[in-house]
């Protein structure tokens, strides 16, 4: 499979040391990878062992069978870049049982220009997406956003045919949604909650979407890495009992079931097997691009692993291992409204509580999440962000649900 | 005469970010020949982070380096393998060599 290292050692390998070089550790061939700082793999190996685990992930779950539709949610990222590429790989393998047999269809949502970049390079990056899709030999619908907040009546996606960037007659590209956002995400004062609220948005649209399309399954490209990293996140802002559900294989607190099939890759393995495979993930800036490590909660804890992981190489692998080990909550407990994740029932005697009650003695916030029914059911850190958010002070607290305060019916 | 050392650098991933979003540049690197002492005799890996720190960075140096050496979290690669294999900084740069800075870092 692999030419052994005899002639055509490269440039860059025939300088070190013949004893102090490390060979594939499946074939000896020419090194390309080492993961964990202990197993090296050459280009062939890797790849095997990128679409091995690929396809391990979705089948040791049982969950996709032949056939069923898929909306494959895509950044441009990464983790989703790479993710598509083994889903367009696995549907063209001649072998049968290495074939993957669903069926599926790519979600892009248009993100915001969170970080203040020129027009030309939002131009720039929407063109190679567009492009990039294309390309695929797979059917693309694309979002945006703002579609959160779309007038009723009218679409949230349309097809990549009919998208057109510069087009303000192109259904998902609405102002007066987009306003309303930005109006909603100006009015967050922490970059950890202005992560949090793009993330339950992004989350909400993507249901929005597949309910619509009457898809059986979502998947999302997050990585281990990723998977450690909001974990402590997660953790830190009060969300235990949400982790099991958030970050397991499969997420089915919502209309559709999320499926994960990236979550046993580190982000390492991610970029090797783009650039192995030449595709080029289109970066989307975020809230906290070219600000510090300590901008949120979110960036803290990702440059505090990555300086753990640079010393101790198994670090996210033992976070995502223990998170792993969790126990799901009752299933009949009491769902937050919003993330949908089972309230821990300890914990609604305790943070949320504490958390109600200090609002109850602050003035500005009188009466309006307080002893107004089941309506309002929050879990502590949806809590923390719907209280967050500044309210309209032109509509009377009593007529004010959680949709004024965040989004979607 | 004096001696060069050509090298092409990328950035992807984000790290294009720093660098005013050049993702490409071809760099000829003084060598010391004796002439010019303040050259360095060879290049390693280390060198050129500095070199790029010093003199081509366009913002927040601390993204980019921690303490002297690459941040954690960034991969860097030379002619398409892990510098992990190749002795990390001290690698020695080669005429000819394309090294690729690429971040693992969420939104860079
Ligand atoms: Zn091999
Ligand atoms: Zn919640």
């Amino acid at each position: 499979m692999c030419s052994n290292l005899d002639t055509d050692i490269p440039v860059a390998l025939s300088k070190i040391k013949l004893d102090q070089l490390q060979f594939c550790k499946r074939c000896q061939g020419k090194p390309f990878v080492v993961i964990q700082r202990k197993d090296v793999f050459c280009r062939d190996c890797f790849y095997e062992y990128g679409s091995h685990k690929f396809r391990s992930t979705i089948g040791k779950t049982r969950k996709v069978k032949p056939g069923d539709r898929i909306l494959v949610a895509f950044s441009g990222g990464a983790g989703s870049s790479a993710m598509l590429d083994m889903i367009e790989d696995g549907l063209n393998k001649s072998a049968n049982h290495k074939k993957l047999m669903f069926s599926p269809t790519i979600l892009y949502i248009r993100e915001l220009n969170y970080a203040n970049e020129s027009d030309a390079i939002i131009t720039q990056k929407t063109h190679k997406i567009v492009e990039r899709l294309k390309k695929s030999c797979l059917s693309s619908m694309i979002s945006s956003m703002e579609m959160i907040y779309q007038d009723k009546e009218k679409p949230t996606f349309v097809d990549l045919g009919d998208f057109d960037p510069l087009d303000k007659d192109c259904p998902i590209i609405n102002d007066k949604a987009q306003s309303k956002f930005w109006s909603k995400i100006n009015s967050l004062s922490t970059d950890t909650s202005k992560e949090d609220f793009l993330r339950i948005s992004r989350q909400q649209l993507i249901q929005k979407v597949a309910t619509a399309g009457n898809f059986k399954y979502i998947f999302v490209g997050n990585t281990c890495t990723k998977t450690a990293i909001q974990m402590l996140t997660d953790l830190a802002q009060g969300k235990g009992s949400q982790i099991t559900s958030e970050h397991s294989f499969t997420d089915s607190r919502f209309n559709v079931e999320i499926l994960k099939p990236m979550r046993e890759f580190i982000k390492k393995e991610v970029l090797f097997w783009n650039i192995l495979r030449g595709t080029e993930p289109v970066e989307w800036s975020t809230i906290t691009t070219f600000k510090s490590n300590k901008a949120s909660l979110m960036k803290l804890t990702e440059s505090y692993i990555n300086g753990l992981e640079h010393d101790f190489p198994a670090t996210v692998y033992t976070i995502f291992k223990t998170g792993n080990k969790l126990k799901f909550p009752d299933p009949n407990g009491v769902i937050c409204k919003l993330c949908k994740s089972v309230i821990d029932p300890e914990q609604r005697c305790s943070a949320s509580n504490a958390l109600q009650l200090s609002h109850q003695l602050s003035k500005n916030l009188d009466d309006v999440f307080i002893n107004d029914g089941s309506d309002r059911i929050l879990c502590y850190s949806c809590n923390n962000l719907v209280n967050e958010i500044k309210i309209d002070s032109t509509v009377s607290p009593q007529k004010l649900g959680i949709a004024d305060y965040l989004l979607y019916d | 005469m004096s001696n060069h050392l050509n090298i092409i650098v990328e950035f992807k991933g984000g790290m294009e970010l720093l660098f005013d979003n050049v993702t490409k540049k071809e760099l000829s690197l003084p060598v010391n020949s004796g002439e010019d002492g303040s050259a360095p005799v060879e290049w390693t890996i280390k060198d050129l982070i500095n070199h790029l720190k010093e003199k081509h960075l366009k913002e927040r140096p601390e993204l980019f380096v921690n303490d002297d050496s690459i941040r954690p979290g960034v991969l860097i690669l030379v002619n398409d393998v892990d510098w992990e294999i190749l002795g990390e900084n001290e690698y020695k740069l080669a005429d000819g060599d394309k090294v690729l800075f690429i971040s693992t870092l969420h939104g860079g």
